[in-house]
């Protein structure tokens, strides 16, 4: 009926006008604001004021530790996912197959748990592993000390090294092995292979799988905030947190606040510019497009101590600070041994029956990302269609629209629909549910868009030109072929925005109102509270939820593949 | 057909989200009391009221002034009453005209230190601040505020930020009005550490992180009630805290609202709030002294003084000073 | 039934402009083949008769019916145009059974179902597909996937087919099958079939008429397949329809040298020719079959370069006043002669076919041979 209805309009209008609209409303006005905020006082542009606001020695300090973080868990992430990456690609590690599906794992574990995790393991007097070495070994100090530039650094590689592991261990297996073949005939020894032949090659996947950890560290809200907010170190995002909820919201740390969040949206952009040149660069294409059998180094006598330093590796990354979370969240009271008498079932009956807090937090994270999911996933199917399969005037726009959800970071995005949502434009919508959702649709666009149009791109025009012709209307081509073909992509899509905004942290920490905290504000909150117990109570049953929503995901993506 | 249905389900999510929109009489209470002490409040207040919809926002007093603040710039105030520990705050939002007058019936029970005269906002319970310590660490435990800058407290030693706690901001407003600047100065000397949070500062105490800290009474009994290897004492000059509640002007649900206020100077309520470990407002109250709590009285008596209406003005001053020290090298 | 009719068709791509003032007939019933090299713009053309895609100015008809005409404002969708499409890509829908593909188009009329399944089945057994009915397209082999495809253009009776090089992605022994039947069913249902393809084999095998395309988008020639192939109008038309021999000439004395050089031509200046020649603009155009080989002193000289053997025949490549000509020569008869030419050796020519062009502008030189 309403097909009919938008029969008699354009369609192809129609459909460029609401991808546009949506996109303006959702992202370009709250980064257009948070631009201008930043940039003009009173109607006039005003530079002196943002020098002054940066050299001010707090924001500069930010400024400053975002760089060195930044630039440290880039390194670190890239030097480990690029070692890691060679060995289960390059070398005859036993169980590779197993240990490269282990080595992703990292990633289901949200990093702000692994923060908190690592905060009961080391911090300089009460951490677990800090007390055992100062009592073992009769220490007057403690041995490590986790809020540290050092610790925020670990703590994020240890989650983001998977970014350059997966760029690099992908290319890897796709290069062609001819290349160094050859290279092995004329007498090159395989060391020398890998120096002058393999990772020249590789430079273009190590560089992007660097710049996205540089991007994420860079616009990552809750390793630093648990970790650097006690002791004073504050990097963009949590400066902004900290500008929005403790400096009493005034113009002054509302403008700091835009200022800062400028400079990422920059920083991010630049990053994603010089992603796009490196993988442009012609040097990508000596990797063929197949995978083929790539000569393995005998590691020979070093075979199993490299298996057991990976196994180490994420046992003491993994495992351990899950466990610890779990042994935590079940202490009758915080700073208790874990022993069994201290351990007790009353936190979980307490956060999931009892404490309307806990319990809200959970349907809230629950229901946003399921709403939120499923409105970016069809939105971003009717954004992707536009851009990929539409030959319409005044496409441009939303292709220009449609790079930025690529490079606005989460702390961004909540400054921005705070700008936008807040009665500006009549429309008050703070403290609601509602600002989180349209925060993760900003949020989250990017990756239904980008699931979307690859997805499309796999569509062949003929194939929606063959339904045209067999007399069907472009409503009917659009039902009966071009979804059925892409609704892989349209299930991917949902899940890739459902999982990571179930335990969404970064944006919502700056919109939850009384009643909207989400799991991960619940978790922040409860742990900046001091109750360290709870929040590791409920880390816990997040990281269930997470764990039986990958597995969900397997099950499901799996059926709908099978479908076609 | 699943199409249909898909689409259906995502409409009644879409609708859940602004279902809260309609419930009938609403409450919304912005407080820094924890859950521990709330969360039993609003069972007994909820028992007692079904039909309204109950909601408090627990956080640190600094946190709670931020997000009025936020609220009244975005013009949407979700908060009804605010019931906090940071008197000073209340001064101000009256002097903006930010409260609604009410004397409930209840106020003249009220024993305190502080009190508004005109009726803007009333004491609703006593906090007190001693010294929380962890047992395994001190086996001596401080008897005077002196003590704190022996030896044994060497590096480890915490006090929750002023900055966003609004109690720990009152204890060093009082610390510093009674004992002087200097003190902090030694504190520091003796390698004190700005802890976060007032939950926070109690449970690195009880971790082993912090040897001792600034406690406040209610969150430091909960954690020892639950088995924490925490000892607390007050020295003989007392930081008592009164915390005010008052109501929001041009709030919709006043009549809501008044009836929390009654209900939480109630005997009741009172009653409640002295279970939960901290001090009543009313003497007809009876205190639990099993962690030796003093009476409403003695507390009284001994408090430290402090001119709530000069700290107002110097709110930020001391916030600053305080942060220099701390943080200075 | 129907015809097609272009007026003035024109289509650009920002500046690029594909074709302009296009003007053709189609006949009803009748296999017409678009031919021309790729980026021609024939395809453009096929969509643009499909109304995939708008021209900019021009009518097009579709029998009586006016189906494009943007300066009017008149489009009429490709869904209501009555036409079956035939890609290259096959463009078969994966996610259906061959079945499912080929009912489409009448699930879409909605006709009757069981009308429908039996006309689809009709259809799947004409193109010689009966029995893979439930197959999913993944089972088929690339000619199957054609027919399926086919078999989805016809089943609804269109008006016309548009087939836009439905055979380039198959295999030579696939594609001469293949364009039988396609000639077949037209004969069969009387469809008006419209072919676009850069094969001229294919054209000139399965077509009634021919349009040639030039690169700049224009038709080159209309006609037959025998008038394209035996009279083509110009050079290139010339070397699309095959191997091909130009010859640049010029005339000394009355009679023809291959130009500049001393190489005559045993042929008289052609009558109303004149001009041209004195012009310096004659050109000679022959197939490498069309030239006979004769001892040395006979004939126009040249020397042989390469000689290749390609089974039943012998490929020379013959250089002739600075010229290189294309010449093949059966077994039979390069055995008659004495076995064939060794390379290096001189030979005399005699062209007996010869196609005169007049010469515009420059011609490009590559030897002539395309």
């Amino acid at each position: 009926m309403i097909g009919r209805l938008l029969k008699r309009l354009s369609i192809a209008e129609v459909l460029l006008a609401l991808s546009v609209l949506v996109l303006v409303v959702v992202v370009a006005v709250p980064v257009f604001l948070i631009f201008w905020t930043a940039l003009f006082v009173d109607g006039s542009m005003n530079i002196d004021d943002i020098v002054k606001i940066l050299s001010e020695p707090d924001t500069y300090e930010a400024l400053k530790n975002s760089i060195v973080i930044a630039a440290g868990v880039t390194v670190c992430s890239t030097i480990l996912g690029v070692f890691f990456a060679w060995l289960v690609s390059r070398t005859d590690l036993p169980f590779k197959n197993t240990m490269k599906l282990l080595f992703l794992v990292p990633f289901m574990l949200p990093s702000f748990i692994g923060a908190l995790a690592w905060k009961m393991l080391l911090s300089p007097y009460s951490g677990y592993i800090n007390k055992f070495l100062m009592n073992t070994f009769d220490l007057a100090d403690p041995p490590f000390d986790i809020f540290t530039l050092w610790g925020i650094i670990a703590v994020e590689t240890m989650y983001l090294f998977p970014f350059v592991f997966i760029q690099v261990s992908g290319a890897l297996e796709r290069m062609d092995p001819t290349l160094e073949e050859s290279a092995r005939i004329s007498g090159a020894g395989l060391l020398t292979i890998t120096r002058r032949i393999t990772l020249p090659l590789m430079l273009p996947s190590i560089g992007a799988g660097a710049l996205l950890v540089a991007l994420y560290s860079l616009a990552h809200f809750g390793v630093p905030a648990i970790l650097g907010n006690e002791v004073g170190i504050y990097i963009i995002p949590t400066k902004i947190y900290e500008k929005l909820h403790q400096s009493a919201g005034s113009f002054t740390a509302i403008r700091t606040g835009t200022i800062l969040a400028s400079i990422l949206v920059i920083s991010a952009g630049l990053i994603l510019w010089a992603q796009s040149a490196i993988l442009k660069s012609g040097r990508f294409q000596v990797i063929a497009g197949k995978s083929m059998r790539p000569m393995l180094l005998k590691l020979r006598g070093l075979k199993y101590p490299l298996l057991l330093v990976s196994v180490i590796y994420l046992a003491v990354t993994v495992l351990l600070p899950t466990a610890t979370i779990f042994l935590v969240g079940g202490l009758k009271t915080y700073g208790l041994e874990l022993t069994m008498e201290n351990m007790t079932l009353d936190n979980l009956k307490y956060i999931l029956f009892e404490w309307q807090m806990t319990k809200d937090s959970i349907w809230n994270s629950f229901y946003l990302s399921l709403a939120a999911a499923f409105v970016t996933m069809l939105v971003g199917t009717l954004i992707s269609y536009v851009i990929v399969k539409m030959k319409i005037r005044g496409k441009f726009i939303l292709e220009f629209l449609g790079v930025l959800p690529f490079s606005v970071p989460g702390t961004v995005i909540a400054l921005g629909v705070i700008l936008t949502w807040s009665g500006k434009f009549g429309i008050n919508i703070y403290n609601t549910a509602w600002i989180i959702f349209v925060a993760y649709i900003a949020r989250y666009m990017a990756f239904s868009l980008k699931s979307n149009s690859a997805a499309l791109e796999q569509v062949h025009d003929s194939l929606e030109e063959a339904a045209r012709a067999c007399g069907a209307t472009h409503w009917q081509a659009l039902k009966d072929i071009v979804i059925p073909l892409i609704k892989p992509g349209m299930v991917a899509a949902f899940f890739l925005i459902f999982l990571p905004a179930l335990r969404e942290l970064t944006t919502s920490v700056l919109l939850y109102g009384p009643t909207t905290r989400t799991i991960g504000v619940a978790i922040y909150t409860l742990n900046e509270d001091g109750e360290t117990v709870y929040a590791a109570t409920l880390a816990s049953v997040a990281l269930v939820i997470i764990v039986i929503g990958h597995f969900l995901i397997k099950r499901v993506t799996r059926t709908s593949n099978e479908g076609v | 057909m699943k199409k249909m249905l898909v689409v259906m389900i995502a409409l009644l999510f879409a609708l859940s989200l602004g279902a809260e929109a309609f419930a009938a009489e609403k409450l919304m209470v912005y407080t820094s009391m924890k859950e521990s002490l709330i969360g039993k409040l609003r069972d007994a207040f909820k028992k007692k009221y079904p039909d309204i919809q109950f909601d408090y926002y627990s956080a640190g007093a600094g946190k709670l002034m931020a997000k009025i603040a936020a609220e009244r710039q975005s013009g949407k105030m979700t908060v009804d009453v605010l019931w906090h520990s940071e008197v000073p705050d209340f001064y101000q939002l009256k002097k903006e005209g930010m409260f609604e007058k009410y004397v409930s019936p209840e106020a003249k029970h009220v024993k305190s230190t502080v009190k508004d005269p005109d009726g803007y906002f009333t004491p609703a319970r006593l906090g007190t601040l001693g010294i929380v310590y962890n047992t395994k660490k001190i086996t001596a435990p401080p008897a005077t505020w002196q003590d704190l800058l022996d030896p044994r407290f060497k590096n480890g030693y915490g006090i929750a930020n002023p900055a966003l706690s609004g109690t720990s901001f009152m204890s060093v407003a009082m610390l510093v009005n009674n004992l002087g600047w200097d003190y902090i100065q030694n504190l520091k000397k003796n390698g004190a550490r700005v802890g976060h949070g007032s939950g926070q500062v109690v449970d690195d105490t009880a971790s082993g992180d912090l040897k001792a800290a600034l406690g406040v009474d209610y969150i430091v009994i909960d954690k020892i009630v639950k088995g924490a290897n925490l000892g607390f004492v007050y020295p003989k000059e007392m930081l008592v805290i009164p915390s005010p509640v008052a109501i929001m002007k041009g709030t919709p649900n006043l009549s809501a609202a008044k009836k929390f206020v009654d209900f939480l100077l109630s005997k009741e309520g009172q009653t409640i709030i002295a279970a939960s470990g901290t001090l009543p407002i009313r003497s007809d109250v009876p205190v639990s002294t099993k962690y030796g709590l003093p009476s409403p009285d003695d507390a009284v008596k001994r408090a430290m003084k402090l001119d709530y209406l000069a700290t107002m003005a110097q709110k930020e001053s001391i916030i600053k000073k305080f942060d220099a020290v701390m943080r200075g090298k | 039934m129907a015809d097609i009719r272009l007026l003035n068709v024109t289509k650009s791509y920002g500046k690029h402009r594909v074709v302009e003032g296009f003007t053709i007939e189609i006949r009803d019933g009748e296999c017409f083949t678009f031919l021309g090299p790729s980026g021609c713009g024939k395809t453009v053309v096929l969509r643009m008769i499909a109304g995939f895609e708008q021209p900019d100015e021009g009518e097009i008809f579709i029998g009586e019916r006016l189906v494009s005409a943007p300066a009017r404002r008149h489009y009429i969708p490709p869904e209501e145009r009555r036409i079956g499409v035939v890609f290259q890509d096959y463009a078969v829908w994966p996610h259906k059974t061959v079945l499912e593909n080929v009912i489409y188009p009448l699930t879409i009329q909605k006709v009757a179902k069981e009308e429908a399944s039996e006309r689809a089945l009709k259809t799947i057994a004409m193109v010689n597909l009966g029995g893979l009915e439930h197959r999913m397209p993944f089972q088929l082999s690339g000619g199957q996937q054609q027919r399926v495809a086919l078999a989805r253009a016809l089943v609804s009776r269109p008006d016309v087919m548009l087939l836009d090089e439905p055979l380039s992605n198959l295999d030579a022994n696939l594609r001469e099958e293949m364009r039988f039947e396609i000639k077949e069913l037209q004969k069969n249902t009387g469809v008006t079939i419209l072919y676009v393809t850069h094969d001229q084999e294919v054209a000139l095998a399965i077509s009634d008429r021919v349009a040639v395309m030039g690169t700049d988008g224009r038709i080159c020639q209309i006609g037959t397949p025998d008038e394209i192939y035996e009279q083509p109008i110009d050079p290139f038309v010339f070397r699309f329809m095959g191997v091909s021999n130009f010859l640049p000439l010029e005339e000394r004395e009355g009679r023809l040298f291959v130009r500049e050089s001393a190489a005559a031509l045993d042929h008289p200046i052609p009558a109303g020719r004149e001009e041209a020649v004195r012009k310096g603009r004659l050109v000679a155009g022959c197939r490498p079959f069309d030239i006979k080989l004769m001892p040395p002193g006979r004939g126009t000289q040249g020397v042989v370069q390469r000689s290749s053997y390609l089974g039943p025949i012998i490929d020379y490549a013959v250089t002739v006043g600075g010229t290189e000509l294309r010449v093949q020569q059966s077994i039979a008869e390069a055995l008659a002669g004495g076995g064939p030419l060794p390379e290096g050796s001189t030979v005399g020519l005699h062209f007996p076919d010869l196609k005169w062009f007049e010469q515009e502008g420059e011609l490009t030189q590559a030897g002539g041979a395309a």
